[in-house]
């Protein structure tokens, strides 16, 4: 199946708010399918905000890693990756597996784990696992879904360099299309094909990561957008 | 072979523990259905219940008014002391007295208060002021703790303790206080209710009368007065009428009975007294003997029946509670919770006395209507708590739903204050089945409740010591365990 190229996210002058304060003020924004975007911006800018309203629009083909990792904290790791995967068995099946796990789903999430760096800790609960690990299995989860698009706010945030690029990778290979909000402005321009920046629920940045330097990245966290946004080949909004 | 290393598979070992040894306990106490045909006296009750009808006359009203008076000024007193008890909790010899204080059930401090003041109001306020004084010292202590204020950082040293306590820990604490107060006004109303049963004048006297006559339909209106009342209460006692109702509750309460001096002396100075005492040139061995035959025919097996009776009770109740609380919860019942809510509200508004009282109707004196009392009262409790906090956890924006969220996401998370729960209230059932002895069943409170009768206090003392002592044994047994599982600190409600 290849759809790269149609538009899966669409957003026309659409204002979003939380309890009744509005975060993020009439966005315009499109991502096609085999994009990979990354989401920057200081806290508060309404980044995960828009991650939210983008999920709600592809809530079937979409996978979503929450900033919170939100585990179970005393079910084994193979059974908070297994919760990726609950709405394809039925209930029977779930129950079963609670209790003793399937050949199949072991081997699966056991491969899993192995790319995750999680092998140890396949049967150990995940209140005993580092800050790290759990954020590793969060991932798991959403990767075990296996669908077409991947959302995740920060979903590497605890994860060190090396192995959150190797992360990444994984994360790219298994899905067309990738959204993730993150912090790590070199991740950002180097690994994601387009850079979309917020600031005080505006996108002010919206463009190609290659057309970005580091220099512009940096003022994006001092929000000092006439300084990002200045020789910006890019429209720029 | 898999091998979990989990938390999950840590509750799931105590949990077969604890299950195995209330299996035990089930199979050891008397199950026995007497009565040879419960299901006729069940739908006679039944319908009684859904038809009820009364007279409205002006003594029914008069219990209305003194239950909630007796509850109103029992827990005011109770919460006064308790407030200026909490800041010296930390105090060894306080925290004891506290501890005794509240392992005695209110029951129990009627019946030793009846001795001494009969059947004057101050007996019913003081049921339920001393035992709630104790609780109410420890759970003020407990939610002070929780304060975030740090007072040497925030205050001046030269600030005196008071002005900083005030300033600081109490200001801050106020509202979980209000909240603990106002929940613990409706467990007075519900001991207020049930002191009538040994005869104040309150709506537990006149539901006892309704179901010993057989008059159901008499006691189902009772009922629903008193479900009405606790129901209500948020619409009738509002904060700022509390000062005037409590000056009318202490005006309407019916202090005539003069205190009578003469009786409350010779109770503390004569009648307390073990036998063997009381002789002039007694002898050691006397008391020793004596003693030994308290031991042997009562405390033992009283003792043993209220083990065996808690212990089953606990594993009903986890049971119940389990199996309860998905109807109540909006993840997973959606707008049916409606119907679940109203069930446990009936199920935790009921006192497991009435209940017990009830189901012994039914089915026959034995174990069996007291277990089930206390698994629906108990269940009915913890079952509402694991609801709310189902409701409270924050999920996933793809979180599963129906079964699947109740197995993989819901209960594993609810599991460690589902056991926290439940020890805190094994606790309670104790106390309760204790209590429960008085219905008939060979539990202390049979022993206790048959001295009273005998006019001998000095065996009704010792055996509530030994009642309280069990009952201290036990909490900290609970405290023990919830330290061993790790689990959070106790969520009191």
């Amino acid at each position: 199946m290849n759809t790269t190229g149609k538009v899966i996210f669409s957003l026309v002058e659409h204002a979003i708010g939380y309890k009744n304060q509005p975060v993020l003020a009439a966005v315009n924004l499109t991502i096609k399918a085999g994009e990979t975007v990354a989401i920057v911006g200081a806290s508060g800018s309404g980044k995960s905000s828009l991650l939210k309203t983008l999920y709600a629009q592809q809530r079937e083909l979409a996978a979503l890693c929450p900033q919170q990792s939100m585990l179970v904290t005393s079910l084994s790791v193979y059974h908070n990756i297994y919760i990726g995967q609950l709405q394809r068995h039925n209930i029977f099946y779930n129950l079963f597996n609670l209790i003793r796990p399937f050949q199949q789903h072991l081997h699966d999430i056991g491969q899993l784990t192995g790319l995750l760096g999680l092998k140890a800790q396949l049967f150990k609960s995940v209140d005993r696992l580092s800050g790290g690990q759990q954020q590793r299995t969060a991932v798991g989860r959403a990767l075990y879904q296996q669908k077409s698009i991947f959302l995740g706010d920060e979903p590497l945030s605890s994860i060190d360099p090396i192995q959150g690029a190797a992360l990444l990778q994984l994360i790219k290979q298994r899905h067309q299309t990738v959204v993730i909000v993150l912090h790590d402005k070199e991740m950002a321009l180097n690994q994601f094909d387009r850079v979309i920046a917020l600031a005080d629920g505006q996108v002010v940045i919206d463009c190609a990561a290659s057309l970005l330097s580091a220099q512009q990245m940096d003022a994006i966290y001092q929000q000092d957008f006439s300084a990002a946004v200045a020789d910006l080949a890019c429209d720029n909004i | 072979m898999i091998t979990f290393d989990t938390t999950g598979a840590k509750y799931r070992r105590v949990s077969l523990v604890i299950g195995c040894i209330a299996v035990v306990a089930l199979l050891i106490a008397d199950l026995e259905i007497s009565n040879n045909d419960p299901a006729s006296e069940l739908w006679r009750l039944l319908h009684g219940l859904m038809v009820p009808s009364l007279e409205l006359n002006l003594t029914l009203v008069e219990a209305v008014f003194n239950t909630i008076a007796f509850a109103l000024v029992g827990l005011a007193i109770g919460a006064s002391i308790g407030l200026l008890l909490a800041p010296y909790h930390h105090v060894a010899v306080i925290r004891h007295v506290c501890a005794f204080v509240r392992a005695i059930h209110e029951i129990f401090w009627a019946l030793i208060f009846l001795q001494m003041f009969g059947l004057s109001a101050l007996t019913g306020v003081l049921a339920i002021a001393v035992p709630y004084a104790g609780i109410f010292a420890k759970v003020y202590d407990d939610l002070l703790a929780q304060t975030t204020i740090d007072r040497t950082l925030v205050f001046d040293p030269n600030c005196s303790r008071l002005s900083s306590w005030l300033y600081g820990p109490l200001a801050q604490c106020w509202p979980a206080l209000a909240r603990y107060t106002r929940y613990r006004f409706e467990c007075a109303l519900r001991s207020a209710t049930v002191l009538g049963f040994i005869g104040l004048p309150t709506l537990g006297y006149y539901l006892e009368t309704a179901f010993n006559q057989g008059l159901y339909h008499q006691a189902g209106a009772l009922l629903l007065i008193m479900f009405a009342l606790v129901a209500t209460i948020k619409w009738w006692l509002h904060r700022a009428f509390i000062p005037v109702y409590l000056i009318a509750a202490l005006w309407y309460l019916p202090w005539q009975s003069a205190l009578e001096w003469q009786y409350l002396v010779r109770f503390v100075t004569e009648d307390i007294i073990p036998a063997p005492l009381k002789t002039d040139n007694w002898l050691f061995s006397d008391l020793l003997q004596w003693l030994n035959q308290l031991w042997l025919h009562q405390i033992l097996p009283g003792g043993w029946a209220t083990l065996v009776l808690s212990v089953a009770a606990l594993l009903v109740t986890a049971l119940v509670s389990l199996t309860l609380w998905p109807f109540a919860s909006r993840m997973l019942v959606g707008r049916g919770q409606v119907v679940g809510h109203g069930l446990l509200i009936v199920l935790r508004s009921t006192p497991e006395l009435i209940f017990t009282f009830v189901i012994t109707l039914v089915i026959g004196p034995s174990m069996l209507p007291a277990i089930i009392a206390l698994a629906l009262h108990n269940g009915g409790i913890i079952a509402y708590l694991l609801a709310r906090s189902a409701d409270r956890l924050e999920l996933r924006d793809d979180h599963a739903s129906g079964v699947n969220l109740w197995a993989y996401e819901l209960q594993p998370a609810l599991y460690p204050s589902f056991l926290t729960f439940l020890f805190y209230r094994f606790e309670v059932i104790l106390r309760e089945s204790a209590i429960l002895g008085m219905l008939g069943i060979t539990t202390l409170g049979f022993y206790i409740d048959s001295a009273f009768e005998a006019l001998f206090f000095d065996v009704a003392c010792i055996l509530i010591l030994v009642t309280a002592l069990l009952n201290m044994l036990v909490n900290q047994l609970s405290i023990k365990l919830r330290r061993y599982f790790d689990l959070d600190k106790l969520v009191l409600v």
